[in-house]
């Protein structure tokens, strides 16, 4: 027998045993003995740089290091950042540091930071530090604060930019950092044609998501967040002759036309290139590493640069061989 | 409520079952799913098809434990993604992983009994009801819930270490039990 049939026979498991083993509490916490390595980049790199007024945000070194690592700076910097928001509880900090918006996907880049040693508990859980929290996001305020689970609008996922978070160093003596117990995340989400142009957002607590949910008092009570999400970004528009393609500097969205667009987004399962972006000056970027789109359907698909993007620079874009020229 | 008036629910085709669903088992839905699929987009995803298949498919199915039910969706969802994810390749990240661990248990017979799902069900469950509660954790996070060694351990208040060795002599003791089974070599 192979081990792919032993797989597939650990996969016939009886209900009772997977169930007696499914997780019924909470992952426990574990202690971050060393200060993490992007962030201490991210602290590097911003401690270089003029913090300018209108910059008022990016007081904390952290949220600027945050956002340069998304590969928003300079120029570009003044164009994308928009503005932001802040909340807090006795535990912790919510900074929305970006909002960016093409109209049809909206990305945000958040900072958490603790402010007492229960939110510094939360940081340091391996789980989050691993791999971010979810953030909801909801229409009204009302469904926001006073009934979440039940009126949730959008189930929101991220990825984390940055990390940080430490309570002791290897002598046990306790350290102090301007961005002690902070990391930073982005959120994105596809809105389509449905923007409602502003949300209310509420992180969600990690371990909400590794059991069933309970009624338990969350460490992010009392924070939310309400965030302008309407186009705040230029579009450029292309075409192969049948679907459009929407370009802004942090997103690509394929609006189909029909049964052909559908056959372009199956395609992108089966193919070694992905999105290529032709330039002005004859130079080729690929936009991620990605394959195909990260969310499709027969309606759109729409994934993410690596990094944001210049659109004025941008001659064409081939996706899977097809050429998309501007409109 | 309980999982026999959800059940109802979707069998009366009452779109509560759906909310209901995703109110009790949607956490447990992503640990699953966030267990096999790199990326949260992917996970959130999945589950929302998981859903719709339970969905889908009671009735005519009237499943009695919806959170097993819904378990085993959510897994074969996320493997299936995984592996399109990951075109012409074996499966990637977690999936790969297990399955290189598992060669260790594997035969090398060339001939290979047709087994069927009733046949596999009484082989493995025979192997795990045999084994500790913490011996059947740790291995069924491992090469069920795809858990790797790390995320057991933080779970289960257990060293990174000493899940591989137990997970070792498990797979040792995996071999074993299959040769005597008569589908070893």
């Amino acid at each position: 027998m192979n081990e792919e049939k032993i797989f597939e026979m650990i996969g016939c498991l009886d209900d009772e045993y997977l169930l007696e083993s499914a997780p019924k509490s909470g992952i426990p916490v574990r202690r971050r003995r060393h200060f993490s390595a992007l962030l201490a980049a991210a602290i590097a790199a911003a401690s270089l740089l003029t913090v300018g007024g209108a910059s008022a945000a990016y007081k904390l070194l952290a949220h600027k290091g945050s956002v340069e690592q998304y590969g928003i700076s300079g120029e570009a910097e003044s164009r994308l950042i928009v503005g932001t928001s802040s909340a807090e509880n006795d535990h912790l900090r919510l900074t929305a540091d970006t909002v960016l918006s093409d109209g049809y996907t909206v990305n945000i880049i958040f900072t958490l930071e603790a402010l007492d040693e229960q939110g510094r508990e939360y940081l340091n859980r391996s789980d989050v530090l691993a791999e971010g929290l979810p953030v909801m996001f909801y229409s009204t305020k009302e469904s926001a604060v006073k009934d979440r689970s039940a009126l949730r609008t959008y189930t929101k996922t991220n990825t984390k930019l940055s990390g940080g978070a430490f309570d002791e160093d290897d002598s046990g003596k306790g350290r102090t950092l301007t961005s002690e117990g902070a990391f930073a995340f982005i959120v994105r989400h596809y809105f389509g044609s449905n923007n409602p142009g502003k949300i209310y957002v509420m992180p969600e607590d990690k371990a909400l998501c590794s059991m069933e949910r309970t009624d338990d008092p969350s460490v992010f009570d009392g924070i939310y967040l309400e965030l302008d999400v309407g186009k705040n970004q230029e579009v450029r528009e292309f075409t192969d002759g049948t679907n459009r393609l929407l370009l802004s500097s942090m997103n690509i969205t394929l609006i189909p036309d029909g049964d052909i667009s559908t056959a372009v987004l199956k395609n992108s399962q089966n193919s070694e290139t992905d999105f290529l972006l032709i330039c002005k000056d004859g130079t080729e970027e690929i936009i991620h590493d990605q394959k195909g789109f990260t969310v499709y359907s027969n309606d759109y698909g729409y994934t993410y640069m690596r990094k944001a993007v210049d659109i004025d620079r941008v001659e064409k874009v081939i996706y899977w061989g097809i050429e998309f020229d501007p409109i | 409520m309980d999982d026999r008036k959800t059940v109802e629910l979707f069998l009366s085709r009452d779109e509560r079952a759906i909310r209901e669903t995703e109110e009790k088992y949607g956490a447990y839905c992503r640990y699953i799913a966030g267990g096999i699929l790199p990326s949260h987009e992917d996970c959130e995803e999945c589950v929302a098809d998981a859903i719709t298949a339970v969905w889908n498919s009671i009735p005519p199915e009237e499943p009695e434990s919806l959170k097993a039910y819904i378990g085993r969706i959510t897994r074969n969802l996320a493997l299936n993604r995984l592996k399109a994810l990951n075109a012409g390749k074996r499966g990637g990240g977690v999936l790969t992983e297990a399955l290189n661990e598992l060669t260790e248990c594997a035969s090398d017979s060339s001939v290979e009994r047709e087994l069927d799902m009733k046949e596999m069900k009484k082989c493995i469950d025979s192997f795990i009801g045999g084994l500790s509660r913490k011996q059947r954790a740790v291995f069924v996070r491992r090469y069920w819930y795809l858990r790797t060694s790390v995320q057991i351990a933080e779970e289960l208040g257990m060293t990174e270490g000493s899940v591989n060795v137990m997970l070792h002599r498990l797979r040792c003791e995996l071999r074993k039990h299959l040769e005597r089974e008569g589908y070893g070599s």
